[in-house]
């Protein structure tokens, strides 16, 4: 049951290695040696209780934050501690738990602004529109292209967030909570566009709580709690494990 | 990106609309100012001398909202004018009293020297956002102004400069009209390059760093570098305007060219005008600048008083200024056009 990580799933080099990641803010230790490596084309569920250190460890991947220790490698290159732009034009997109767009702009804007700077040479722009109508039809945004964000529900902003992200075809896709908020019959066109973008190559990893969308999803889960890696293996593996059951769900039902 | 392929077959229906439509706006807008420019030019060569001075101190104002709301339209609110303009003053009349160089070559080390100061008040402050950049830019201006009142073996301090040299010209004329015809030239530039700045890439990263910095970082946009090629590109202009003025006013001290006014005249036109809009700050300084004169005259510094109250009526009634008023006009009227003529969408 303890597999090794490296072997697990795909033969190919890792895109990205996370190494021994540490954090603490105060006195407080948010991540205690966290790492993990994914493939390309690979789907990697983070799960974890709140207050795990899930958000911390996303963040801190995509540049948002700077780990106190560890380092990050992309591709080879060493990116720990680098700005959040560069890190978006090096590989590694992000979706946020709370969607945040432009919000006056129209959709087609919004996913031009990433076409645009969010790759590391800069293309022209008729490159870019091209580029920004595969990525609104990947995520099913084609009819409401000319609208402002503004005025769409929450599943279109997640999908405008997506399509964002997505438009540059990323080395790597970190989605956090993209599932929450959104109502069963749109989760399968979701997870649809992820599967698209999983095939041609990008590794994608998937932070959730709903259990059911992991499961689905995800070939290899890693479990965090207080800051460390309790677990990892396949869906039926961690949901096995006691000590997942028991960080969930609390000693009495162990 | 060859995995695309297999997805963008039928592309470029949405993206060729899209490009076909993408420099609508400012084509319509270069069309009308083309037309502005050329009246501009017959005004001045037409006017008497007391109409070219309110022709100039409005084209100055022109300059000043345009290059405001560059700063603006990418998320940052500058009270720093005045410390590229007095310090393009001084550059302008030193580099004729110590090195004897005349207008148009000392607009040369007015630029430079605008470009230099942008840079490091830029490094110092561009990571603050809205009220505590607009402190710490009105606050620089302030330490401009005292180093050049202590600077004195350099500057003359509070004696201040005398300018006294017509301005080159090609043909007959005079040394106000010269100024004007200046003034005009760099307006257009300033225009231009605004005009640029909104059909390139840059449009994209200042609306969207405007609208969410997060966002935009996380789509790939460099915060600092969008906000210091605007907020460098602004100086520059506004430095050349301060050398230009120097030889135009013939004196300057520290006091008159690093004035808080030179900064918040400029948000009230743009304001007045529509910020965020290429229209917005031309036609706000155009309608505001000529009046403040006339005021000035018949009321003295009180003046001010009129200028504030326009800048809270303009905030309170029509946010959006001028060009917000006419945005809302024609939709309406292609409402009611629209509901008549279904086919359209």
């Amino acid at each position: 049951m303890e597999s090794d990580n490296k072997l697990a799933g795909s033969p190919s080099t890792p895109v990205l290695i996370v190494q021994d990641i540490r954090q603490r803010f105060g006195g407080l230790v948010a991540l205690d040696g966290v790492g993990f490596e994914v493939s390309p084309g690979e789907v990697l569920g983070i799960i974890g209780p709140n207050g795990a250190g899930k958000t911390t460890l996303f963040r801190i991947i995509a540049g948002e934050q700077v780990p106190w220790q560890g380092s990050i490698t992309l591709k080879g290159q060493r990116i720990t501690g680098l700005p959040t732009h560069t890190i978006r034009r090096m590989g590694i997109a992000v979706t946020h738990q709370i969607e945040d767009a432009f919000k006056s702009m129209s959709v087609f804007d919004n996913v031009m602004v990433a076409a645009l700077f969010g790759a590391e040479q800069s293309i022209p722009f008729e490159v870019a529109a091209e580029h920004v109508e595969v990525a609104l039809q990947t995520t099913g945004l084609t009819t409401r292209y000319a609208d402002r964000v503004m005025d769409l529900n929450v599943v279109d902003r997640k999908r405008v967030e997506l399509a964002r992200a997505i438009v540059n075809r990323p080395a790597v896709l970190m989605l956090d909570e993209l599932f929450s908020g959104i109502n069963l019959e749109m989760v399968r066109p979701l997870a649809r566009a992820i599967m698209d973008i999983s095939n041609m190559g990008t590794a994608v990893i998937i932070v959730e709580h709903l259990m059911g969308i992991v499961r689905a999803l995800c070939p290899r889960i890693i479990m965090l709690s207080e800051g460390r890696l309790l677990t990892q293996g396949t869906p039926a593996e961690v949901f096995r494990d006691p000590r997942v059951i028991t960080s969930y769900l609390g000693e009495a039902h162990a | 990106m060859a995995a695309a392929a297999k997805h963008s077959d039928p592309v470029t229906k949405i993206s060729q609309a899209w490009m076909q439509n993408r420099s609508r706006k400012s084509n319509l807008f270069l069309a009308i100012w083309g037309i502005a420019s050329v009246a501009i030019l017959v005004y001045g060569l037409t006017a008497n001398p007391y109409y070219i001075r309110i022709g100039i101190s409005t084209l100055l104002a022109m300059i000043l909202a345009v290059t405001w709301d560059m700063v603006s339209y990418s998320g940052q609110l500058s009270l720093g004018h005045a410390a590229f303009f007095g310090t393009g003053a001084y550059v302008g009349a030193l580099s004729f009293t110590k090195l004897n160089w005349n207008l148009l070559l000392s607009l040369i080390p007015a630029a430079i020297i605008g470009i230099v100061l942008a840079l490091i008040i830029g490094r110092i402050s561009i990571r603050l956002q809205g009220a505590y950049f607009a402190i710490a830019t009105f606050a620089f201006a302030e330490a401009m102004r005292v180093l050049v009142l202590l600077a004195s073996g350099l500057t003359n301090g509070p004696l201040g400069v005398t300018v006294l040299d017509a301005p080159p010209f090609p043909v007959q004329a005079s040394p106000q009209l010269a100024i004007f015809v200046y003034f005009l030239l760099l307006l257009e530039a300033v225009v231009l390059v605004n005009v640029w700045l909104r059909k390139s890439r840059w449009n994209f990263a200042f609306r969207a760093i405007g609208e969410s910095e997060v966002a935009a970082a996380t789509s790939g946009v460099s915060i600092r570098n969008t906000r210091l090629i605007s907020f460098c590109i602004s100086a520059m202009f506004v430095a050349m305007a301060g050398a230009i003025y120097s030889h135009y006013i013939t004196y300057i001290d520290p006091t008159s060219v690093y004035s808080v006014q030179t900064s918040v005249v400029a948000i009230i036109y743009a304001v007045f005008g529509g910020v965020n809009t290429l229209a917005g700050p031309l036609v706000g300084a155009a309608m505001l600048s000529p009046i403040g004169e006339a005021l000035r005259v018949a009321l003295g510094p009180a003046s001010l008083l009129v200028y504030g109250a326009a800048l809270l009526l303009t905030i309170i009634f029509i946010p959006g200024g001028i060009m917000g008023l006419l945005d809302m006009v024609t939709a309406r009227l292609s409402k009611r056009a629209g509901s008549k003529q279904l086919g359209e969408r």
